[in-house]
C-alpha cells in the first residue's frame, strides 16, 4: 500500500465538502473490508481517502414513515442484532447475520456493502425483496434510488461522483407478510453464496397471494428481482404448482456468471431449487 | 478466454469491411479509448477500464495481423499494458463478415490477461472483456450505418 | 549405547501422562512470537520480483534502466547476472532468475532491492521485458507425446545433489521421474483372476496454505552469508545454496525464526538465492516477504494427478493382481522434490495396506509449463489413497459385497505380501477397520440420503539421523540443543517431554534451544521424521546424561556443580527401523440430492500411533490432519486456466473453516510396538491421505453418485446424479 492523504470528518456536510473538492480521485472508505484488500493488492491506489467512520449521524438504525431507515454506517453486526431490524422482519436480521464471519460483520457497513455491489453479497438481496430505497446525497442534491435501480453491473452502481449513501429506507410490510432469506453454501459455510434467494409473500383471507417479492443473489451481474415469477403468483394460492412455476420463472430470469462457485447451468438450476424452497417456507 | 459477438449491420458488405480496416476509426469504437493515433500500419492509444474502484489505463497498440478481403476475414492483434497495477492484456480478434446488406459481422476474440491484473479474478475480467467487445460491435454497427 | 531402534523402556509411564504445555503456546497466543518477517535487521532493504506473465516464452531483452533510476532503488539483478545458476532440493533445474526462457506464469526474471517494499514493487513495474511466446505444454499427455519439445533440453548438465548417485534415466525428456516396479507374476496372476476392474481418478493441484507466507533475510557479514529463512530444513537449504552459488558450505549460515505453518511448503526456498545477489550488489541486508497471492500462485503445490488402476480378484473378491499407472503434473521444475527418484513417492504404491500378491506400478512426474509441484503433507499419498480406496469400493459394489467386507477380505495381516512385495510390518489393520466400523455403527440402517464411507491409510515412520546435546546447569535446568525448528507441529515440546520423562524432572526444567547450521547436522522437519528421529536422539541424549549422573538424581547432580560448571552430553542417533502408523477412517455424510451438497455428519479415526508422548501435539496432528483432508475432499482446487492459477487469495481458494468440521471421534488402538522413542510412531502425515477417499465413498453410499475427480463438489455430485 502506498501513502495517501486521509480525511476523517465528523459531519456529513464536511464529508460532502471534502468529496466535492476532488470527486474523481477521492476514495470513500467506510469499514474498509472491501477496499483495504484491494489497496493492499495495489489494485486500488488512491490519492485521497475519505474515511466516514466518525460520522455518527449515519450510524442510526431508526424509524421512517412506519417503516425503518438503516444508516449507511451501521455495521452489519449491529443490524443483525438490532431489535428494530428484527421487528421489521427476522429474515432481514438473519440476512445480516449470514454475512462472512464476525470479524467482517463488526467492521463492514451497510453503505459499503451496497456500494461495493458484489452480486454475491447477502444484504442487497433481502433489501431488494423488501422494496428498499437508497438515499444518496452530494453537496448539491439529495436523491432517492430504489434498490433495483442502484445496481447497474458487476461492482457498479448508479451512484454518481461526489455522492454518498446516507441510508436505506424500507416501507412497512403488508400485514401478515412472511419473509425468508436462503443462502446456498454448498462448499464451506464461510463463503459467499453460490446462489441466494429472498422471498416476501403476503396473502389474503383466501390464502391468495396479494404481495410477492422474489430476489436473487449470485444469479447474474447484479442482485435481481424475479418479476415474472412474482407476477405469476399474483392472486394464486401458493400450492405446489404455483411454487414450481414461480421457481422455474425465477431461474429463467437469471444470467449467472460461471466462477469457482459453479457453472452458469448449475447456478441457474440452484436458483430454481432455492426459490422453491424459499417459497415453501413462506407458503 | 474466448468470447464471441455478432452484430448484423444493415449496410453493404464492402462498406462494413472498409470501416473495419480503417483502424483509427475502428479503434475509437472500443468504449473507453482515447488518444488514438495512427502508428505505422496500426494504431496506438489508451483504453480506460473501470471495475468498481479499480481503474485500469491500458496503453498499447492494435495492428492488423492478416486480412483476406475476398474471404471477408481478418485478424487483429491488440497488446496493451497497465503500468500502475502491473499487467497486460492481449487480444487476438478474428473478424469475419458474411452476407451483404444486411451484413453479419462476427467478432471472435481470444483474450489473455497477463500479470497482476489477473488477480482481479477470471469472472470479473471475462465480464469486462465481454462488455468492451459488445460495445465495440455495437459502435461498429452504428458507425457503418451513419456513413 | 542407546538401542538402535530408539525405543527405551518406559520406567515412569506417569511422566508422559503429565499435562502438556506447549513451549511456543504462550508466545503465539499473546502475539509475542517473532517470525522471520518480524525480525529487525538494521539497514535492511526490501525485495520485489518481476515474474513472467507467460507460461512459456523466450526472453528477448530486459531493460532495467528506468527501474535503476527510481530514487530508493539500491540494486537490480536480472537473469543475465546469474546466468547458469539453478536451484533445487535434489535436481537443480530452476533458474535463480530466468535468463533465456521462462517456463511458467510466475517464473522470476528480475529482482529489485529498495528502501521500501513499495519502491521495490514500483521499480519492478518499470522493468520492461520483451518476450517471444513459445507454445506452452499445459497438459501431461501433450508433454509426453513423442514429438513434444523438451522443456529442459540441457537437463544433462543439471546438478543432482547429495552425491547419492546419478539422476535416474527417464524414457522421455519431459519426465521428471519415472519408475516401473513389480513383484510376483503379474500377467499370469491377472490371467487367473475371476474378474478384472479398471478405473481412473483425477485430483487437482492443491496448496499447503500455511498461515505464514515464506520470508527470508540475507546479509553478508565478514566472509559469511547469513540467512534467516522460513525454511524448515536449514541444513538442506545451506547445502542447496552452497551448490548453486558456488560457495563453501561453511560460509553460509542458515537460521530460522519461528515458523508459522509448513505442511511441506517450507521445504522449498527460492528467494534466498536471489537475496544473496541483491545483498551483495547493495552491500546491505535484503529481506523478502512473499505476498500471499504469490504464495498461492507461484510456489510448489501438491501435484495434480491422474491415476489409472486395474485389479484382478478371485471369486471371493480377494485381490490376486494389481496394476497402477499414475501421472503427476510436476510443472516447470522438479526442484521442489527432494526425493532421489524425483517422484512423489507416496503415489507409487497404490493399494497400500492390502494383501497384493502380484503388482506392477508405473508412476511418473511430468514436466509441463504449469506451476511447479512440490511436497505437501504425505506427498503423493492422498492422490493414491483416493484412487485406491475409491477403486476398492467400486469393485465391492460390482461384486455385491459391502465395501467393509471387501476391505476385511483384503486387508494386509502381519507378514502378508503388500503392494510393493514387502511383507506387512506394522499395526493390526483389520482391528483398526473393525473398530472404525463399530464406532460409526456401520451396520445400522440409515435414512435416505445418508451414507458411510471407509478408507485405510498407512504411512511409514520416518527415518534419519540427528544430534541433540543436553547441558545440565547448576540451577537444575537442562538445555536441549537441536538443529530442528518448530513449525507449529510441537517438535520442541516433544523433545522437552522425552528428556523430562527420561530424567524424571518436570518439563518446565527443560529448555529447548534451536541452533543454526553452525550447530551439528540436522535433517529438518519432514517425512514423518521428528518423533522417531529427534525423539530418538532426545531419548539417547537423556540416557547418556543419566549414565553420567551415575545414579544421582538431576537435582542432586546439579547441586554438586560449582559455579560455571555444567554437565554436557551429546548423542547422535540414527533411526533406521522400518515401521508404519495406520489409520482407519469411517465418515458419515448426508447428500442433498437436489443440490448435490455434501455435509459431513460425523467421522471416526481409529489410529495406531504407538505410545503417545505429547497428547496435545498429537491431537493437533490428528484433528488437523482430518480437517486438512476435508479440504482436499470437498473444497480445495488450485485450478489453472491457460497455465495461470485462478485463486489469488484465500477468499477464492477455499479452505474448510471450523464450522465445517463435524464431530470427530479419535480412537487409539496401539499394539505398543512402535519403533520410535518409548514405542511411539509418527502421526503428522497419517490422517489427511484417507479423508478424500472416505468422503467420496460415503457420498456414493448416501446417494449413488460416484465422483472420481477431487474435490467432491456439490456440482459434481449433482451432475453424477443427473447423469450429465
Ligand atoms: C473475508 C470476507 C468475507 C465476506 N463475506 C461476505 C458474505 O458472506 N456476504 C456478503 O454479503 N458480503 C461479504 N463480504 C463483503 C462485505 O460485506 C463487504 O466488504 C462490506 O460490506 C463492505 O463494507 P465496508 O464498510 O467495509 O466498505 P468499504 O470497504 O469501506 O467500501 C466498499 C465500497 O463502498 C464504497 N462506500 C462505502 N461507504 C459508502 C457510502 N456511505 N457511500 C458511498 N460509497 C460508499 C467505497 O468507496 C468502496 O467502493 C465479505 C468480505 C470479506 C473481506
Amino acid at each position: 500500500m502506498r501513502p495517501f492523504d486521509y480525511f476523517e470528518p465528523e459531519t456529513l456536510d464536511e464529508a460532502l465538502e471534502i468529496l466535492a473538492g476532488d470527486p474523481d480521485d477521492t476514495l470513500v472508505m467506510a469499514g474498509g473490508t472491501a477496499l483495504v484488500i484491494l489497496m493492499k493488492q495495489d489494485l486500488v491506489r488512491p490519492e485521497r481517502v475519505l474515511g466516514l467512520r466518525r460520522i455518527a449521524e449515519l450510524r442510526d438504525i431508526g424509524a421512517s414513515d412506519a417503516g425503518v431507515a438503516l444508516g449507511a454506517l451501521a455495521t452489519l453486526g449491529a443490524l443483525a442484532r438490532s431489535q428494530r431490524v428484527r421487528g421489521h422482519t427476522v429474515a432481514l436480521a438473519s440476512t445480516f447475520a449470514a454475512v462472512g464471519t464476525v470479524r467482517i460483520r463488526e467492521q463492514a457497513t451497510l453503505g459499503g456493502n451496497l456500494a461495493h455491489a458484489d452480486p454475491a453479497q447477502d444484504p442487497p438481496v433481502t433489501l431488494l425483496a423488501l422494496d428498499g430505497v437508497a438515499v444518496a446525497k452530494s453537496r448539491f442534491a439529495e436523491r432517492r434510488i430504489p434498490l433495483d435501480g442502484l445496481f447497474t453491473d458487476l461492482f457498479e452502481t448508479s451512484l454518481e461522483r461526489g455522492e454518498l449513501l446516507l441510508r436505506v429506507e424500507l416501507p412497512p410490510l403488508p400485514k401478515g407478510a412472511r419473509a425468508t432469506y436462503k443462502k446456498f453454501l454448498p462448499a464451506t459455510l464461510d463463503d459467499y453464496a453460490t446462489i441466494s434467494v429472498a422471498a416476501v409473500i403476503a396473502t389474503d383471507a383466501n390464502a391468495s397471494v396479494t404481495h410477492a417479492r422474489i430476489a436473487l443473489g449470485g444469479a447474474g451481474p447484479v442482485p435481481l428481482r424475479a418479476r415474472d415469477a412474482e407476477r405469476s403468483l399474483a392472486g394464486r394460492r401458493l400450492d405446489d404448482a404455483a411454487i414450481r412455476e414461480a421457481a422455474a420463472l425465477a431461474a429463467a430470469a437469471t444470467d449467472p456468471i460461471e466462477d469457482l462457485r459453479g457453472s452458469a447451468a448449475y447456478k441457474r438450476a440452484m436458483a430454481e431449487v432455492w426459490t422453491e424452497r424459499a417459497l415453501r417456507e413462506v407458503a | 478466454m474466448k468470447l464471441e459477438h455478432r452484430v448484423t449491420v444493415d449496410a453493404p458488405r464492402a462498406k462494413v469491411w472498409a470501416v473495419l480496416m480503417d483502424l483509427p476509426v475502428a479503434a475509437r469504437c472500443v468504449p473507453g479509448t482515447h488518444e488514438v493515433a495512427a502508428d505505422g500500419g496500426g494504431v496506438r492509444g489508451t483504453l480506460d477500464v473501470r471495475v468498481g474502484p479499480v481503474k485500469l489505463a491500458l496503453g498499447g497498440t492494435v495492428a492488423i495481423e492478416s486480412r483476406d478481403e475476398a474471404a471477408g476475414t481478418a485478424r487483429l492483434r491488440a497488446d496493451a499494458e497497465d503500468r500502475r497495477i502491473g499487467g497486460a492484456v492481449r487480444a487476438l480478434v478474428d473478424l469475419s463478415v458474411t452476407g451483404d446488406a444486411p451484413t453479419e459481422l462476427r467478432i471472435a476474440s481470444d483474450v489473455a490477461v497477463l500479470g497482476r491484473i489477473g488477480e482481479l479474478g477470471q469472472a470479473l475480467i471475462a465480464r469486462q472483456a465481454d462488455k468492451v467487445l459488445a460495445g465495440f460491435a455495437e459502435c461498429l454497427r452504428a458507425t457503418v450505418a451513419a456513413r | 549405547m542407546p538401542p538402535r531402534d530408539g525405543r527405551g523402556a518406559l520406567i515412569h509411564p506417569e511422566l508422559l501422562d503429565r499435562p502438556e504445555r506447549r513451549i511456543d503456546g504462550v508466545d503465539k497466543t499473546t502475539g509475542a512470537a517473532r517470525y522471520t518477517a518480524d525480525l529487525v535487521v538494521p539497514r535492511a532493504l526490501e525485495a520485489a520480483f518481476l515474474r513472467s506473465p507467460y507460461p512459456h516464452a523466450r526472453i528477448v531483452s530486459v531493460d532495467t534502466e528506468r527501474a535503476r533510476g527510481l530514487p530508493g532503488v539500491r540494486a537490480v539483478v536480472t537473469g543475465a547476472d546469474v546466468r547458469g545458476q539453478r536451484l533445487g532440493r535434489r535436481l537443480q533445474d530452476w533458474p535463480v532468475l530466468c535468463w533465456d526462457r521462462v517456463l511458467f506464469i510466475g517464473d522470476r526474471v528480475a529482482a529489485v532491492a529498495a528502501d521500501t517494499r513499495e519502491i521495490a514493487e514500483e521499480a519492478v513495474r518499470l522493468i520492461s521485458v520483451q518476450y517471444e511466446e513459445l507454445p506452452p505444454l499445459l497438459d501431461m499427455d501433450v508433454a509426453l507425446r513423442a514429438d513434444a519439445a523438451a522443456l529442459h533440453p540441457d537437463a544433462a548438465s543439471y546438478r543432482f545433489l547429495e552425491g547419492r548417485g546419478e539422476r535416474p534415466a527417464v524414457p522421455h525428456p519431459n519426465y521428471q521421474g519415472h519408475v516401473v516396479e513389480s513383484h510376483g507374476e503379474v500377467d499370469a496372476a491377472f490371467g487367473r483372476a475371476a474378474r478384472i476392474f479398471e478405473h481412473e481418478f483425477t485430483t487437482p493441484r492443491i496448496h499447503q496454505a500455511p498461515l505464514e507466507p515464506r520470508a527470508a533475510i540475507v546479509w553478508l557479514e565478514d566472509d559469511r552469508v547469513r540467512v534467516v529463512s522460513t525454511n524448515k530444513a536449514p541444513f538442506n537449504l545451506r547445502d542447496q545454496m552452497a551448490a548453486t552459488l558456488g560457495l563453501a558450505k561453511d560460509r553460509i549460515v542458515v537460521d530460522n525464526g519461528m515458523i508459522g505453518g509448513d505442511f511441506g511448503a517450507k521445504g522449498l526456498s527460492t528467494d534466498e538465492f536471489v537475496l544473496y545477489h541483491l545483498a551483495k550488489a547493495a552491500g546491505r541486508p535484503v529481506r523478502a516477504i512473499t505476498r500471499y497471492a504469490d504464495e498461492l500462485t507461484t510456489t510448489n503445490p501438491r501435484h495434480a494427478s491422474r491415476i489409472r488402476l486395474r485389479t484382478g480378484v478371485d471369486a471371493e473378491g480377494r485381490i490376486v493382481a494389481h496394476e497402477s499407472h499414475a501421472l503427476f503434473d510436476g510443472g516447470a521444475y522438479a526442484a521442489g522434490k527432494p526425493t532421489a527418484r524425483l517422484l512423489v513417492e507416496g503415489g507409487v504404491s497404490t493399494l497400500e495396506g492390502y494383501r497384493v500378491p502380484a503388482a506392477r506400478h508405473e508412476a511418473a512426474t511430468v514436466y509441463t509449463n504449469n506451476v511447479p509441484g512440490g511436497h505437501m503433507r504425505a506427498p503423493g499419498q492422498p492422490q493414491n489413497v483416493f484412487a485406491s480406496e475409491s477403486h476398492l469400493d467400486l469393485i465391492a459394489r460390482e461384486l455385491g459385497i459391502t465395501p467393509l467386507e471387501m476391505r476385511r477380505r483384503n486387508v494386509a495381516r502381519a507378514g502378508d505380501p503388500t503392494t510393493t512385495g514387502a511383507p506387512w510390518h506394522g499395526p493390526d489393520l483389520a482391528a483398526l477397520l473393525d473398530r472404525a466400523a463399530d464406532e460409526i455403527r456401520a451396520e445400522n440402517a440409515r435414512p435416505a440420503g445418508r451414507g458411510v464411507g471407509f478408507a485405510l491409510g498407512v504411512r511409514h515412520v520416518g527415518r534419519g539421523s540427528t544430534t541433540i546435546s543436553l547441558r545440565l546447569e547448576r540451577d537444575g535446568t537442562i538445555e536441549a540443543r537441536t538443529g530442528v525448528g518448530d513449525q507449529g507441529g510441537g517438535q520442541h515440546t516433544l523433545i522437552q517431554r522425552i528428556v523430562a520423562a527420561t530424567l524424571a524432572v518436570d518439563a518446565s526444567k527443560v529448555r529447548v534451544r534451536r541452533l543454526s547450521t553452525e550447530g551439528p547436522q540436522d535433517p529438518g522437519i519432514g517425512g514423518s521424521r521428528v518423533t522417531p528421529v529427534h525423539g530418538g536422539a532426545a531419548l539417547a541424549a537423556a540416557n547418556a546424561l543419566k549414565d553420567k549422573l551415575a545414579g544421582r538424581s538431576v537435582a542432586e547432580a546439579a547441586g554438586a556443580l560449582n559455579p560455571g560448571e555444567a554437565i554436557e552430553v551429546t548423542a547422535t542417533f540414527d533411526a533406521t527401523a522400518e515401521d508404519h502408523g495406520a489409520c482407519a477412517h469411517a465418515i458419515e455424510v448426508a447428500v442433498d440430492a437436489e443440490t448435490g451438497t455434501v455435509r459431513v455428519l460425523s467421522a471416526v479415526l481409529a489410529v495406531d500411533v504407538g505410545q503417545v508422548i505429547s497428547p496435545v501435539g498429537l491431537r493437533g496432528q490428528l484433528e488437523g490432519g482430518f480437517v486438512y483432508g476435508l479440504g482436499m475432499a470437498l473444497t480445495e482446487d488450485l485450478a489453472l486456466e491457460d497455465g495461470r492459477v485462478q485463486a489469488a487469495n484465500l477468499g477464492d481458494y477455499k479452505l474448510p473453516t471450523i464450522a465445517d468440521v463435524p464431530p470427530l471421534r479419535i480412537v487409539h488402538l496401539s499394539d505398543g510396538h512402535g519403533v520410535g522413542p518409548y514405542g511411539a510412531r509418527s502421526a503428522g502425515e497419517l490422517v489427511n491421505p484417507g479423508v478424500p477417499a472416505a468422503v467420496a465413498n460415503a457420498v456414493h453410499d448416501a446417494s449413488g453418485a460416484r465422483v472420481r475427480v477431487l474435490p467432491v463438489t456439490a456440482e459434481r455430485v449433482w451432475r453424477e446424479l443427473r447423469g450429465t
